[in-house]
C-alpha cells in the first residue's frame, strides 16, 4: 500500500470522530471502552497505591504511629480488594485487550459491541460497591475473606457490599473473558490461522477460557458468603455446622486460576515488546503458544498449595505441590524463548523494551522464589510470612503491573495518538525497577527470617527491612505518580505519532495513529507474523513502513 | 554458526543448574565459604563455631553436640537422591569445617577484624551464645531461690533468642530445621545461579545487538526443537528432585513419633493456651529437649496458626477441627511463637514463647505448677488468670487505660453503660455474666468482640477473678 493511497482513504479518527462526553459513555467503540478502563483503571491503581503507602509508613516503626491496629487492617484489606479485583485482573484484558485485540485481528471491533460496554459498567457499578466502604468503615477480613473471622461478629466494616462488588466485578470478567473467546474464533481474517495470531491473543485467549470458567466460581463462593453472612445459613461456620476450610477450597479454586488471569496477558504483552523491539521474529513462538494454553490448564489444579497448613491431609498437600511444579515449566519455557529472541536481534531499549526487560528480570524473581513455596518443607515455614507477600508482588506487580505499564507505553501513541517524553519514560521505567526491587527484597529476608504477614506491629530485628522497603515504596510511589503525569503531559504537548513508531510487525501498526472508528481505512494487508524484513524506517513521518513487495532494500 | 553458539550457552545456563544444587547440597566451597553474604558458609562458619567452643566450654558442649551432630549427618549424606555422592562431599565439608573451628577457636578480637562481615556476626552471635550459656546456670538458681514467684512468670533464664541465626533463616532449634534450611539453601543456590545467568544472558545480548552497533537483525533460526525441548527437559527433571526432596522433608515434620509428650493447644483471639499432661494451664509453651513434642490444637473461634520459626514448623490452629503438628526441640533456650493466620485486631499481638528445658527442667517445671495450682490464694490466682492463662490482658488493661476493652481498674461497685442503653453495677453477678455471656454485657462505646469463657473457667476461678478485679483500686 503507498503512502498516497491510505492518505486518500482517510477518515476521522476515533477520538474525533464525535466529540462531547456524551458520546462516550455510550459508545460501543472498543477503543473508547478500552480507553474508559484504562482511566478508571489507573485512578483504582493510585487509590490502592495509596493505601499501600499508608501500609508502609504505618510499619516504618514499631507500634501505633501513623494509623491503628484496625486501619491497618482495614488499609491492607482495602489495598488487597482494590488492587486485584480493580487493577490487576482487568488491567490488561480489559483496558488494553479491549483496545489491540480487533485491531490485532484486523477486525471493525469485538464480536459483542453491547456486551462490551455492558461489562464496563458492571466494572464501575462493582467498583461503586467495593468503594462504598471507604464511607461505610472498611472490612478487616483481608481481601481473602478466610470464614470464619469475615462471617463472624468480630470482622469489622462493611463485609457485604465489598463482596457484592467482588460478585459484579466477576461478571465483568466473565462477560469480557466470553467477548474475546467469540471475537478470536469467528473474526480472525481469511489467511490468519491460529498460528498467525500475534502471541499476544493467544494470551488473551488464554485468559479468557480461566475467566469464563473459574470466575463463577467466585460468584457462587461469594454467594455462599453472603448467605452465611447475611441470612446466617451454616456454610462455613464451624458455629452454624460449616467447615471454615471448605471455604478456602473454594476461594483458592477461582483466586489461583485468577493469578493466571493476572499473569498470562502479561506475557502476551511481553512476547510482543520483545520481538518488536529486537526487530526479530520471535523465538520458538508455538511452544509459547502452547504455554499459555497449558498454563490456563494447570492452573485449575494447584488451588490447594495455598493451604499447606490449613490441616487438608498430607495426601492432597503432596499431591498439590507435585502439580504446582509442573507450573514451573512452561514458565521458564517462556523466559528461555523471549532471551532467545534477543539473539541476533537489533535491540532498540526503548521505554517499553526496558520495561519488557524489567518484565524478565523481575517475573524471574518471583517464579525462582514460587519453587521456595512449591516445595513442601520449606512452605512450612515460608507460609504466611512476608516471603509469600514478596513473592505474589514480584508475579502480580513486579510482573503484571510491569507488563500493563510497558503495554501502556508501546501503545500509547497508537491510543492516544501522541509521543510522551523517551527521555521521562525511560529514566522513570528504571526507577520503578529500582524503587519495586528496593520494595520487596527486604521483604524476602524478614519473610525467611520468621516475620508473618498482616501484622501491624513487629519485633525489633525486622524494623531495618521494614524501614527499606518503606523507602522503596516511597521511592516507587513518586516513580509511578510521575509516570502518571508525563503521560498526561504527552496529551498535550507531544510529539504527534507516525502510524508505526517502533516498527512493530503486526496488524496494529497498520493504521494510523490514532485508529479511525472502525480501525482500518481500507481492509489491512496480511503479511506473515513477525516479518520485520521489508519495514524500513521513514525520516520523515518518524515511524516505520512496510516497503511494497519487490523492491530493493 | 552462532545458532549453535547461542544454544550452547543457553545449555551451559541448564546444566549449570543441578550442578549448582550439587554444590549447595555438598556444602560450600572454600571461596563460597568466604564470601560474605553467604548464607551456607556463614551457617557453616556458626556451626564449626560451636563446636569450637564446645570443646573449651564444658556444659555448653552438651547443647551444640545435637546440632553439630545433625548437621554432620546431613553433610555426609543418605545416599539418596540428589545426595547421592554426599559421602566425597560431606568429607570435604567436614575436613573444612574443622579448619574453620580451629580458625574461630584461635580467634581473638584483634583477628575479628579480619574475617568477613558474615564471620563478624557471627562473632557477635558466639558472644551472646556464649552469655547466654553463663546465663544457663541462673534458671537453676531461680527455680530454687525464687520459690514465691508463679512458675509462669518465672524467668528460665534466658531471653528470646531471635537474634543469630544466619542472615536469611532465625536460630535452627529443631530436629527438622537443618533439614528444611538445607533445601532452603539449595534452592537459593539454584535460584541464585538462575538469576545470574538470565541476568547476564539480558545484559550480554542487549548489549552486543544494540541496535547501533546492530542495525540490521541477522538471519537466526525462529525455532529449534532440539533447544526448546533441552530447556523444557532439564528445568523438569530440577523441579522434580526438588519436589522429591521437600516432600520428604515434609513427611518428617508431618509423622509424629508415637512416643510424643502431648500438649493441648488452644487458640483465642488473641491468647495462645497450653494444657500440660497434669491439667496445668500456661500461655507460654514449656517442652523438654531432645523428646518429640506433639500439639493437637483447637481454635475457639477463628482460624489462626501456631508458627515457631525457630523450628520451621507452623499449622493452622481450626475452629471445630483438631489439627497437629509435631516437633523435637533441639537447642534448649526461650523461641518465639507467632500467630501466623490472620485473626483480627490483636493478630500482631498474639505472640507467645516456647521454653526448651535442659534435660530435667521440663519435669521440674510440671512439679512446680502442679504443686502452685493448690497452694494459690484468690487474688494471685486471680491475678494469674487474668495475665496468663486467659489472657484477659490482650484487651482489658489494670493500669487504668481503655484498650480493645474497658480497663478493670476502679470499676468495681461502679455503675457502669452497656450497649443497650441500660447501666449495671459492676458486682460478683456482673462480672460472671460477662465472662460467661459476654453478648449480654457488652459495655457502650466497645466492639462485641470478647469471646465466652463458658467451660473455660471454674467456679473457683470465676470467684479468683472477682477477687483480682475487687484488689485493683
Amino acid at each position: 500500500m503507498s503512502s498516497e493511497a491510505s492518505h486518500a482513504g482517510e477518515q476521522p479518527s476515533y477520538l474525533k470522530v464525535s466529540r462531547g462526553i456524551g458520546t462516550w459513555l455510550v459508545t460501543l467503540d472498543h477503543k473508547r471502552i478500552g480507553v474508559m478502563y484504562l482511566i478508571s483503571i489507573i485512578a483504582a491503581f493510585l487509590l490502592g497505591g495509596l493505601f499501600a503507602l499508608g501500609l508502609r509508613l504505618e510499619l516504618w516503626a514499631m507500634g501505633d504511629t501513623l494509623i491503628n491496629e484496625t486501619q491497618f487492617n482495614q488499609a491492607f484489606t482495602v489495598h488487597g480488594a482494590v488492587m486485584v479485583f480493580l487493577v490487576i485482573i482487568p488491567g490488561i484484558p480489559a483496558a488494553l485487550g479491549n483496545f489491540v485485540l480487533p485491531i490485532q485481528l484486523g477486525a471493525p471491533d469485538v464480536a459483542f459491541p453491547r456486551l462490551n460496554l455492558m461489562s464496563y459498567y458492571l466494572w464501575v457499578i462493582g467498583a461503586l460497591f467495593v468503594l462504598l466502604n471507604l464511607f461505610m468503615g472498611a472490612p478487616d477480613t483481608g481481601w481473602t475473606f478466610y470464614t470464619p473471622y469475615s462471617t463472624g461478629d468480630q470482622a469489622q466494616g462493611a463485609v457485604v457490599p465489598v463482596l457484592i462488588g467482588a460478585f459484579i466485578l466477576g461478571f465483568s470478567s466473565i462477560f469480557t473473558g466470553l467477548n474475546f473467546i467469540t471475537t478470536i474464533h469467528k473474526f480472525r481474517p481469511k489467511g490468519m490461522g491460529w498460528f498467525q495470531m500475534p502471541l499476544n491473543l493467544w494470551a488473551l485467549y488464554a485468559t479468557a477460557v480461566i475467566q469464563v470458567l473459574a470466575t463463577p466460581v467466585l460468584g457462587i463462593t461469594l454467594l455462599l458468603l453472603f448467605a452465611e453472612r447475611v441470612m446466617g445459613i451454616g456454610i462455613f461456620d464451624p458455629s452454624l455446622g460449616g467447615d471454615p476450610v471448605l471455604f478456602q477450597h473454594f476461594f483458592w479454586f477461582y483466586s489461583h486460576p485468577a493469578v493466571y488471569i493476572m499473569i498470562l496477558p502479561a506475557m502476551g504483552v511481553i512476547s510482543e515488546l520483545v520481538t518488536t523491539f529486537s526487530h526479530k521474529h520471535i523465538f520458538g513462538y508455538r511452544f509459547i503458544a502452547y504455554s499459555s494454553i497449558a498454563l490456563a490448564l494447570l492452573s485449575f489444579l494447584v488451588w490447594g498449595h495455598h493451604m499447606f497448613v490449613s490441616g487438608q491431609s498430607p495426601l492432597a498437600t503432596m499431591i498439590f505441590s507435585a502439580l504446582t511444579f509442573t507450573v514451573a515449566i512452561p514458565s521458564a519455557i517462556k523466559v528461555f524463548n523471549w532471551i532467545a529472541t534477543l539473539y541476533k536481534g537489533s535491540i532498540r531499549l526503548q521505554t517499553p523494551m526496558l520495561y519488557a526487560l524489567s518484565f524478565i528480570l523481575l517475573f524471574t524473581i518471583g517464579g525462582l522464589t514460587g519453587i521456595y513455596l512449591g516445595a513442601l518443607s520449606t512452605d512450612i515455614h515460608l507460609h504466611d510470612t512476608y516471603f509469600v507477600v514478596a513473592h505474589f508482588h514480584y508475579v502480580m506487580m513486579g510482573s503484571t503491573l510491569i507488563a500493563f505499564l510497558g503495554g501502556i507505553h508501546y501503545w500509547w501513541p497508537k491510543m492516544t495518538g501522541r509521543m510522551y517524553s523517551e527521555k521521562a519514560g525511560a529514566f522513570w521505567s528504571i526507577m520503578v525497577f529500582i524503587g519495586f526491587n528496593l520494595t520487596f527484597l527486604p521483604q524476602f529476608v524478614m519473610g525467611s527470617r520468621g516475620m508473618p504477614r498482616r501484622y501491624a506491629d513487629y519485633d525489633p530485628e525486622f524494623q531495618i527491612w521494614h524501614q527499606l522497603s518503606t523507602v522503596g515504596a516511597l521511592l516507587l510511589g513518586v516513580s509511578l505518580l510521575a509516570t502518571v503525569i508525563y503521560l498526561i503531559q504527552s496529551l498535550y504537548s507531544g510529539k504527534k505519532a507516525p502510524a508505526n513508531p517502533w516498527g512493530g510487525s503486526t496488524l496494529e501498526w497498520n493504521t494510523p495513529s490514532p485508529p479511525p472508528k472502525y480501525n482500518f481505512n481500507e481492509e489491512p494487508e496480511l503479511t506473515e507474523i513477525y516479518e520485520y524484513d521489508d519495514l524500513v524506517f521513514d525520516e520523515e513521518t518518524g515511524g516505520y513502513v512496510r516497503r511494497p513487495h519487490g523492491e530493493p532494500s | 554458526m552462532k545458532a549453535l553458539w547461542i544454544s550452547v550457552f543457553m545449555l551451559a545456563l541448564a546444566a549449570g543448574v543441578p550442578a549448582a544444587a550439587y554444590a549447595q547440597a555438598e556444602g560450600p566451597s572454600p571461596a563460597e565459604a568466604g564470601e560474605a553474604d553467604d548464607p551456607a558458609g556463614a551457617e557453616d562458619g556458626a556451626r564449626a563455631g560451636e563446636e569450637a567452643r564446645g570443646d573449651e566450654g564444658g556444659d555448653r558442649a552438651q547443647a551444640a553436640e545435637p546440632g553439630a551432630d545433625s548437621r554432620a549427618e546431613d553433610a555426609t549424606g543418605d545416599g539418596e537422591g540428589a545426595r547421592a555422592d554426599g559421602d566425597e562431599a560431606g568429607e570435604g565439608a567436614a575436613d573444612e569445617a574443622g579448619e574453620d573451628a580451629d580458625a574461630d577457636a584461635d580467634a581473638d578480637a584483634d583477628e575479628g577484624e579480619e574475617v568477613d562481615e558474615a564471620g563478624a556476626d557471627e562473632a557477635d552471635e558466639a558472644d551472646e551464645a556464649e552469655e547466654e550459656a553463663e546465663d544457663g546456670d541462673a534458671p537453676d538458681d531461680a527455680e530454687e531461690g525464687d520459690e514465691g514467684e508463679s512458675v509462669t512468670d518465672r524467668d528460665f533464664g534466658d531471653a528470646i533468642i531471635s537474634e543469630g541465626g544466619t542472615f536469611w533463616m532465625p536460630p535452627q532449634a529443631s530436629s527438622v530445621a537443618p533439614d528444611v534450611d538445607w533445601l532452603f539453601y539449595a534452592i537459593t543456590g539454584l535460584s541464585i545461579f538462575c538469576f545470574i545467568g538470565i541476568t547476564i544472558a539480558v545484559v550480554y545480548l542487549c548489549i552486543r545487538y544494540r541496535a547501533s552497533r546492530a542495525p540490521k537483525p541477522e538471519p537466526s533460526p525462529s525455532h529449534s526443537d532440539a533447544i526448546e525441548i533441552t530447556w523444557t527437559v532439564i528445568p523438569s527433571i530440577i523441579v522434580v528432585i526438588i519436589f522429591v526432596l521437600g516432600w520428604q522433608g515434609y513427611m518428617r515434620l508431618a509423622a509424629a513419633p508415637e512416643h510424643a509428650e502431648e500438649i493441648q493447644v488452644r487458640a483465642s483471639t488473641w491468647n495462645w493456651e497450653f494444657t500440660y499432661p497434669n491439667g496445668w494451664v500456661d500461655s507460654r509453651l514449656h517442652v523438654p529437649v531432645n523428646r518429640p513434642v506433639r500439639l493437637v490444637m483447637t481454635s475457639d473461634d477463628v482460624l489462626h496458626s501456631l508458627f515457631v520459626p525457630a523450628f520451621r514448623t507452623k499449622m493452622d490452629v481450626v475452629p471445630n477441627r483438631y489439627t497437629r503438628m509435631w516437633f523435637e526441640a533441639t537447642e534448649p533456650g526461650t523461641y518465639r511463637i507467632y500467630c501466623a493466620e490472620y485473626c483480627g485486631n490483636g493478630h500482631a499481638r498474639m505472640d507467645s514463647e516456647v521454653v526448651v528445658h535442659p534435660p530435667g527442667g521440663y519435669e521440674q517445671y510440671l512439679d512446680d505448677a502442679q504443686q502452685e495450682m493448690l497452694d494459690m490464694p484468690p487474688v494471685e490466682l486471680g491475678e494469674f488468670l487474668y495475665g496468663e492463662r486467659l489472657g484477659c490482658q490482650q484487651c482489658h488493661s489494670i493500669d487504668g487505660t481503655d484498650g480493645e476493652g474497658p480497663t478493670l481498674k476502679g470499676i468495681w461497685g461502679e455503675e457502669r453503660e452497656l450497649a443497650d442503653g441500660s447501666t449495671v453495677t459492676v458486682d460478683e453477678n456482673h462480672i460472671r455474666t460477662s465472662l460467661l455471656e459476654p453478648q449480654e454485657r457488652v459495655r457502650a462505646g466497645y466492639d462485641p468482640t470478647m469471646p465466652t469463657f463458658r467451660g473455660r473457667v471454674e467456679d473457683r476461678e470465676i470467684t479468683a477473678l472477682i477477687e483480682f478485679i475487687k484488689s485493683l483500686e
